[in-house]
């Protein structure tokens, strides 16, 4: 640890008591939630009780399986029509909450100007940066173009310390006077986004501190706004997570589906997780905690690879809330088929990780979150993931029977299975295909009808992420699926905002 | 007559797809090898001779190539200076002769107003002639314009702020003076090449490049002006006197136009047309045409030339084993010929071909031959006995097919294993490193990229047989679409301008198992169901695409197989046309393979824009997996190709009826 160490220091020779207390954060930043609490963190996937049950479970469906393969077929594909038909339905009823637009914090530009310098509390804004080098001076321009006092501001970018071209990269576009620090991390194991934002975050002098990823466009009146809502919300609210957005939604269709997918998500889908009072899983981006609660609750955990949602899920069982804020920061979508399939395993790796880690005890999770908050941790949480891995499964079945009928698959499917799947797969598609053109008239973009009607094609997609991610839960928990950035063109069009405005 | 013609066609198709193949390599930054070669520039700067010394780059340089003139200095420098008068400008003398030019520049450079350098080429590094003096000459100079230009007096230096002017003026990359008489006439002869019928060979590189020349009358010209910024003097592999063609086919140079000049008087210098120049011209053309280095094509030249001697002597060796000497079964007659011909090949690549020093003593070399020849020998004689026992074919005619088809393999393995060295110093030029080791990632590239095909031919040899038998009516052009279809293949499988290099094999598996397992259950269903024996109507068809999408899913990735997406998937569109107009459609194929592979060739010169955006994205073909892993996925996939072969093998509804030839006509209907 000390070598790397002193490798990573490139400012050349350095006091002891500098080095000790390096060591000290990183240490923080890597065990500190572990330490505290050991089942909140996803060092390891499965806790001993869940390895028994799990296997206990597999010697019994194994068993039964060689007693009687066809009644424990039917008996487990009628579970999972059952889980995936209630899925659905939650999923639609998020969608109906969502549309009336009650949950969404809105903070007027004129309360968000009224606020003196003096008002304002300090604010840190944590980057965190690995290998990026080409986005590197987009985020500084971005960043300095926050409407909010430069002395107030506590800007820290969050780099390896040996990840030399983006180094060089932020030195050369660093202008003097910019109230930015650059932060260098360590190097070590594990190399996540989480143990940067928790080694940066030991060093912020802010009352309150958000993320904001290299490829990020924060809205510039973000900060005010997220001062005057959390002000305005009182303590129990720890966080309030702006909307995310794309700046490249019409490159290719692909970037479509995403901005379709995410104006749902962030428009209807959250704000809905807030109107049922269910945890809501928070963004990789521009969530905006109180600093001293973020650190009190332990921060991210470093071995969770969606460590946003994870924390959404623990804010939600220690009792606080979160609110959607109407704010947009725009982010690049993903437009290129491998790298979109890499980053959407990664999170839903990373929803079945924090699912797997909140049920090590199920029932005190179902004593601190509600029926309705365990509801949505299963149905939403989980139910995002598996259902996707499971979609190819019906279908390929359905198509099977379509081509051959053979006699097999009417043993596996008993009438009221078979009509409650042929009602998922008839009436559930028509009815998120229909939530996606909703998504799109509330978006007022006329231009994403076209790929929100042949969204079908983007589930075949998500699937394919949803069987690398089950595999990678099994074989590589914490490996990390790095994103490229900086794929996008830059066009003249004009960004897609995703403005809630219900006809 | 007609297997004459399969023959050529063939083994022409075979050296388009290995040329794809070695021109989508990237291009590997120079290394070593061309600074080795570069050597020394013995550059003598004379700047700070000049009353004001300065740093930064100039305006202008003009480039001046020399060779055993040094009376044209004088003249040329006193009507040079009255030119550039209040242009921010350079003199750059190239020195190739063995007289004293460089002293006398030297001496004048003392009096002179502006800066004069020049740059003297030894004996040894003397590459390319006129052209590869211009090169050096662009390699020793960073300011914004440069202009070439005769050191005859031949090309007026007093046009020089015109052409200046008018590349600024117009935003152009490259400014031709073109040369008119004053009476009228068309363009005199000003260069040696012009003395061998001017008229003609313009024609010819215009003929050659009617895109890249539209307006461009003059393409022979040896003053012009050219954006210093679009020349990579390090993808250039002058050659002769083309210079002007060579950085208009050779730099991202798109903008260009002319400015007329009435043509001067000759001033002293001999010269020396001959038809050599006119060999060397004609060979430059074809290289620049195909984007390929002339000492490689000449090298590929000679080598088709050698192999097909070797096919002949294969041929009639064969002949006589099997009809006249003695009557040996074909197999073994083709064993004994080939024995032979491998002598023949060894000895005549050893004498005309790689004549230089290798690192290996020729028994090795001989020995390295024999062993390739020998692992191709399994291919060879498998063919062979595919064509003669199930389509009836003569075995002296196929074994000469086979011979063309095996062509291609043979010319990557022998350039890149057994004459590596030789390889080595054929790249003439410090050009873009073609190094030993990236001929070997051309074979290891071409193997991996032919392994789907093959597969699938291995699995459904009947279906695909039928594909082009029932299309174009014999089995001879079924064999040309498929020659067709396979260059179009590897054309597709170049990367894409702007394309990110990430992979996941993870993603390769999830894709390529499912598809798989649909193609096999599709071809399995289709035995046991309707006995439709058409393709058309067959389910089985569908299989065969899809089988081919699985197997280069799985072993090829991705990223390569969506880039191949409509190659794929191209025999089914083709399929309802093929039954309705057969020839028609056979026509459309090649045309289309002529054309891919041209768009091919002319694309390499946007490498230099293409690199630069893939310069954050450093190229590797795919993350590579463990050697093991490798290994097994390529067994896996065989071990599913033989029983699902040997399964289809035995499928009654073969349609082994639309293979002989002769049933043409019977295929336009529906069978049954």
């Amino acid at each position: 640890m000390t070598s790397s160490l002193t490798s990573g220091s490139a400012e050349g020779s350095r006091d002891v008591a500098d080095l000790s207390d390096e060591l000290n954060r990183l240490e923080r930043s890597i065990y500190g939630l572990r330490r505290a609490a050991p089942d909140m963190s996803a060092h390891t996937v499965l806790s001993r009780r869940q390895k028994l049950f799990g296997l206990g479970l597999l010697i019994l469906s194994m068993g039964s399986l060689v007693v009687s393969p066809f009644a424990t077929l039917r008996v487990t594909i009628g579970l999972l029509t059952a889980g995936y038909t209630a899925s659905l339905i939650y999923r639609l009823l998020l969608v109906n909450r969502g549309l009336r637009g009650k949950h969404l914090v809105r903070v007027s530009k004129e309360d968000a100007l009224s606020l003196t310098d003096d008002e304002l509390p300090i604010y840190s804004v944590l980057v965190p940066a690995y290998k990026e080098p080409e986005v590197i001076a987009k985020v500084i321009s971005s960043l300095t173009a926050l409407n909010y006092p430069a002395a107030k501001l506590d800007i820290r970018l969050l780099l390896e310390a040996d990840d030399d071209e983006t180094l060089t990269a932020a030195r050369a576009s660093l202008t003097a006077g910019a109230p930015i620090t650059i932060v260098l991390v360590p190097p070590g194991e594990p190399r996540t986004k989480p143990k940067a934002c928790n080694y940066g975050l030991q060093g912020a002098t802010g009352e309150f501190v958000t993320i904001f990823d290299a490829e990020d466009r924060p809205e510039p009146l973000q900060l005010r706004r997220a001062v005057v809502a959390l002000r305005r919300l009182g303590n129990n609210v720890a966080c309030v997570q702006a909307r995310l957005g794309y700046f490249n939604a019409r490159q290719n269709v692909i970037t479509k589906w995403f901005t379709v997918e995410y104006a749902n998500w962030f428009g209807l889908l959250l704000p809905g997780l807030v109107a049922v009072s269910a945890p809501v899983p928070l963004g990789g981006t521009s969530n905006h905690f109180r600093a001293d609660l973020l650190r009190e609750l332990g921060a991210w955990d470093p071995y969770n690879v969606t460590e946003d949602a994870d924390l959404g899920i623990r804010l939600a069982r220690l009792g606080y809330s979160v609110g959607v804020l109407d704010s947009l920061t725009e982010e690049e979508a993903n437009s290129d088929f491998v790298n979109w399939v890499k980053q959407r395993s990664r999170w839903y790796k990373g929803y079945l990780q924090t699912w797997l880690v909140h049920m090590r005890h199920p029932i005190t999770v179902h004593r601190e979150l509600g029926w309705r908050g365990a509801l949505g941790l299963h149905l939403f949480i989980a139910g995002t993931p598996l259902t996707t891995f499971l979609n190819p499964v019906f279908w390929t079945l359905c198509l099977v029977w379509f081509v051959q009928q053979p006699y097999w698959i009417t043993r596996l499917f008993p009438a009221g299975v078979f009509y409650l799947a042929f009602a998922c797969f008839a009436l559930g598609n028509a009815a998120i295909i229909y939530a996606n053109l909703l998504t799109t008239r509330v978006m007022r973009e006329p231009g994403l009808v076209g790929a929100a009607l042949i969204v079908p094609l983007y589930w075949v997609m998500m699937s394919v992420a949803a069987a690398k991610a089950v595999f990678q839960l099994i074989w590589m928990p914490s490996y990390w699926e790095k994103t490229a950035h900086g794929l996008h063109v830059d066009l003249p069009a004009p960004v897609v905002r995703t403005t809630r405005n219900p006809a | 007559m007609r297997s004459c013609a399969v023959l050529l066609i063939t083994s022409n198709y075979f050296s388009l797809l290995f040329l794809g193949v070695a021109m989508n390599q990237p291009a590997v930054p120079a290394g070593p090898l061309a600074l080795q070669r570069q050597g020394p520039a013995r550059v003598i700067d004379l700047t700070a001779l000049v009353p004001t010394p300065r740093a930064g780059p100039y305006e202008l340089t003009v480039i001046v190539p020399m060779r055993n003139e040094a009376a044209n200095v004088a003249p040329l420098l006193a009507r040079v200076t009255v030119a550039l008068e209040g242009i921010d400008a350079e003199v750059l003398f190239v020195d190739d002769g063995e007289d004293d030019t460089a002293d006398v520049v030297l001496r004048a450079a003392a009096r002179s107003s502006f800066p004069i350098r020049v740059v003297h080429r030894t004996p040894t590094e003397r590459k390319g002639s006129l052209s590869g003096a211009v090169q050096r000459g662009l390699a020793c100079t960073d300011a914004t314009w440069v202009v070439v230009m005769d050191s005859d007096l031949q090309d007026p230096p007093e046009l020089i702020p015109r052409l200046l002017a008018e590349g600024i003026a117009r935003d152009l990359d490259v400014v031709v003076a073109r040369r008119y008489q004053p009476d009228g006439t068309a363009e005199g002869p000003s260069s040696p090449l012009r003395k061998l019928g001017s008229p003609g060979v313009t024609y010819l590189a215009r003929a050659t490049f009617p895109r890249l020349l539209r307006r461009v009358n003059d393409p022979m010209s040896g003053f012009f002006a050219v954006r210093r910024e679009v020349v990579d003097t390090q993808a250039l592999r002058p050659h002769g006197f083309t210079i002007l063609l060579e950085i208009l086919a050779r730099s991202s140079a798109k903008r260009v136009a002319e400015v007329a000049f009435p043509l001067g008087e000759r001033h002293e210098q001999q010269s020396n047309a001959s038809a050599r120049q006119l060999v060397s011209y004609l060979r430059q053309l074809i290289a620049l045409r195909l984007a390929i280095s002339g000492a490689l094509l000449s090298a590929f030249l000679k080598f088709s030339a050698v192999g097909a001697s070797g096919v002949a002597v294969n041929t009639f060796l064969l002949w006589l084993l099997t009809q006249r000497i003695s009557h040996l079964p074909y197999l073994a007659a083709a064993f004994l010929a080939t024995q032979i011909a491998i002598v023949w090949n060894f000895t005549l690549l050893e004498g005309l071909v790689f004549r230089r020093e290798q690192q290996q003593t020729r028994a090795r070399r001989f020995g390295k031959f024999w062993l390739l020849n020998l692992g191709l020998l399994p291919v060879q004689l498998a063919l062979l006995a595919f064509g003669v026992e199930a389509l009836k074919a003569e075995p002296v005619v196929t074994n000469a097919v086979v011979l063309g088809f095996v062509f291609g393999l043979r010319y990557a393995a022998t350039t890149c294993w057994v004459y590596r060295d030789q390889n080595v110093a054929a790249l003439n030029q410090p050009t873009v490193g073609r190094t030993a080791s990236s001929y070997r990632s051309t074979l290891r590239y071409s193997l991996r990229l032919a392994l789907p095909p093959v597969a699938t031919l291995v699995v459904y040899p009947n279906l695909v047989l039928s594909f082009g038998a029932l299309g174009l009516g014999s089995l001879s052009l079924a064999l040309l679409a498929m020659a067709a279809w396979s260059a179009l293949w590897v054309r597709s499988s170049a990367p894409r301008p702007g394309e990110p290099d990430v992979h996941d094999r993870q993603v390769d598996i999830i894709l390529g198992i499912p598809v798989l397992a649909v193609a096999v259950w599709l071809s399995l269903s289709s035995m046991n169901g309707s006995a439709l024996a058409t393709p058309l109507t067959n389910s089985g068809t569908i299989a065969l695409p899809l089988f081919l999408t699985g197997t280069s899913l799985l072993l090829l990735g991705t990223r390569m197989t969506s880039r191949m997406r409509w190659v794929l998937v191209l025999p089914l569109l083709l399929l309802p046309a093929f039954t309705a107009r057969p020839g028609l459609v056979g026509f459309l194929l090649v045309t289309a393979a002529l054309l891919a592979t041209g768009r091919h060739a002319r694309g390499r010169r946007h490498r230099t824009d293409r690199l630069s955006t893939r310069e954050r994205w450093p190229l590797s073909r795919q993350q590579q997996l463990p050697r093991v892993k490798r290994a097994l996925a390529v067994v896996s996939v065989v071990a599913l190709a033989l029983p699902l072969s040997a399964v289809l093998a035995h499928s009654p509804h073969a349609p082994s009826h639309l293979l002989t030839p002769g049933s043409a006509s019977a295929n336009a209907a529906p069978h049954r």
